[in-house]
């Protein structure tokens, strides 16, 4: 599987990871060749499963925690505070999630 | 064997010496801090040092020991922990300029145990940035230097730890090892590093890299070391709800040990030297009564690509939280999507992008049922194939790497031949079976490591033969 460079900018737009135009490409080719590799698991014929008994081993989540809050210790909760990298008294600052409307462009 | 306190360096020589009054916890600690200013200029194993805090400790348990009331064997001994494994109050980088300034909120469970068993937390190890790496040399700080031959890499992702205990500094460290993280790096200085099974230890508190596959284990120089520091860390935690309850009790019974030697595992790639000093400790079990078969390991050849699937989906999900937002840092910029953007882009080195953008490829629509699926079904194919292996024998052996510890930059610019690196340890994961890497002979004074594997939850008969190979090349 070949990846173009457009994918891998696309790619990273999606992951909301910026790239220089030299790491795309080379991103674009290192991306590529372990893709390359990791084809080969097409050839494995994955039908065989439906004739042994699948995943009888363990280890499997222990059920769900259940969902209910449990309190927090002040000290951590300030902790937490302190590690925002913005906040405004006891609320996490961050930009706003709509943008402002771009200026129009001329044609 | 009977050391004096000044030579000790395994945890059952230092409780011994501790035991009989010959040294104390501040005595040793301050011989571990010591060890560290003199060496760690130039090895860089460790990312913080707690001087403060570990000679409080210290302290501490010299006075339980005085009163009677030590906690048992690792009590007032001084152990390193790996960097992305959160120790409270201190900083927790994992390797990534995203948390340089990050500051744990609490302790991970392995942590409190360890504190509850009376270890001296000295201080956090480097590692490749958040685990993503066999070198350390993807570290956001710089690399640590393999204190064999600092002109190679000490392995990695735990390179920081095995490097730790391999100069003296410590006697014993916590790694992680989603892929060989752990076994890797002790292969390639020459100590001994273990993988618990899939669900033996918990999680909690460790920064997740690929959560299906993730373990925390021991790094020691000896295999009692490593298994004493196993059986604090194991048990069920409700904080990870993958953890189960199987309660651990080592195995010193005498019997005859049953080798599987994968076929799969012994074709091209492999340095004739590193399979020759691998054979070698395998047929002086032999010598000593050990049965040793060929066994067919049938898709374990695809255990690396279905890793180098699942691990980079995996690790696009759970990177998704470093967005600059509520803890890291922001770069701001002129909307939040281009905050988030330019935060990761300032935060997350090559590597760790180079793996969200493979797995936000190998999850998305048109390529899902291709990547995702396929690997998920071969892995149940692999994990069938130990399943039925383990029948017949007790561990399976292999070299832990292909070559002993590689030069540094040699694979900088090509990832592909950096992940070939984990074509032995990788299996392990996929399967979720418990493995260890022991020291086996050298190659030009290069430590060779030989991997053993067992069955789900054997862990005790893992560390019985592992003591085996450690008797038979002693």
């Amino acid at each position: 599987m070949k990846l173009s460079t457009e994918d891998v900018l696309h790619l990273a737009d999606l992951s909301r990871v910026e790239l220089t135009a030299s790491e795309a490409e080379a991103f674009r080719d290192e991306c590529s060749s372990i893709l390359d590799y990791v084809d080969r698991l097409g050839n494995v014929d994955a039908a065989e499963l439906r004739s042994m008994k699948s995943e009888s081993r363990p280890p499997h989540a222990d059920g769900w925690r259940s969902d209910v809050p449990t309190p927090c210790p002040k000290d951590a909760r300030d902790a937490i505070l302190a590690a925002f990298p913005d906040r405004s008294g006891e609320y996490l600052k961050t930009p706003a999630v709509f943008e402002r409307p771009k200026k129009e462009k001329r044609a | 064997m009977k050391t004096t306190s000044e030579h000790a360096r395994t945890i059952g020589e230092l409780s011994g010496a501790l035991a009989s009054g010959e040294t104390s916890s501040s005595e040793i600690v301050e011989r571990s801090l010591a060890a560290i200013r003199e060496k760690d200029a130039d090895i860089h194993a460790f990312l913080s040092v707690f001087d403060d805090d570990a000679r409080t400790e210290a302290a501490h348990a010299d006075t339980r020991r005085s009163k009677r009331m030590g906690r048992g064997p690792l009590d007032g001994i001084p152990v390193a922990v790996k960097d992305n494994i959160l120790v409270r109050g201190n900083a927790c980088t994992a390797g990534s300029r995203m948390l340089g300034d990050y500051i744990a909120v609490e302790d991970a469970t392995v942590v409190k145990k360890l504190r509850d068993a009376g270890a001296i937390l000295v201080g956090k190890t480097n590692l490749d940035e958040f685990a993503m790496g066999s070198s350390t040399e993807s570290s956001a700080f710089g690399p640590t230097k393999n204190p064999v031959d600092p002109t190679r890499v000490p392995g990695g992702s735990s390179g920081g730890s095995a490097a730790a205990v391999a100069s003296g500094m410590v006697p014993a460290a916590l790694g992680s090892d989603t892929g060989g993280s752990i076994r890797q790096p002790a292969s390639f200085c020459g100590i001994v590093g273990m993988k618990p099974t899939y669900g033996r230890v918990s999680r909690y508190g460790l920064l997740a890299m690929a959560s299906s596959l993730d373990q925390i284990g021991p790094m020691a120089t000896t295999v009692d070391d490593a298994e004493l520091l196993f059986s604090v860390l194991c048990g069920p935690d409700p904080k990870d709800q993958t953890t189960v309850a199987h309660p651990y009790e080592p195995d010193h019974a005498e019997r005859r040990l049953r080798i599987g030697i994968p076929k799969q595992a012994w074709g091209e790639g492999i340095d004739g030297a590193v399979r020759d000093a691998v054979m070698g400790t395998v047929r002086r079990l032999e010598e000593r009564g050990a049965a040793v078969r060929e066994i067919d390991l049938p898709w374990s050849d695809e255990a690396l690509a279905v890793y180098y699937v699942l691990m980079p989906c995996e690790v696009s999900a759970n990177m998704s939280r470093y967005d600059g937002m509520r803890y890291g840092i922001r770069v701001a910029a002129d909307s939040l999507k281009e905050t988030v953007a330019s935060s990761r882009r300032q935060g997350l080195g090559a590597e760790v992008r180079r793996r969200i953008l493979l797995g936000t490829f190998a999850l998305s629509h048109g390529y899902f049922d291709a990547y995702y699926l396929q690997a998920k079904k071969v892995q149940t194919l692999i994990r069938t194939g130990y399943e039925q292996a383990f029948r017949d024998v007790d561990v399976v052996i292999t070299p832990t790497t292909p070559t002993v510890a590689f030069t540094a930059g040699e694979f900088s610019q090509d990832p592909l031949q950096m992940y070939l690196q984990d074509v032995f340890t990788v299996s392990a994961n996929v399967a979720g079976i418990p493995a260890i890497s022991v020291p086996s002979g050298a190659k030009d004074g290069l430590p060779v490591g030989l991997q053993l594997m067992g069955p789900w939850f054997k862990e005790a008969s893992l560390f019985a033969a592992a003591r085996m190979c450690e008797d038979v090349n002693a």
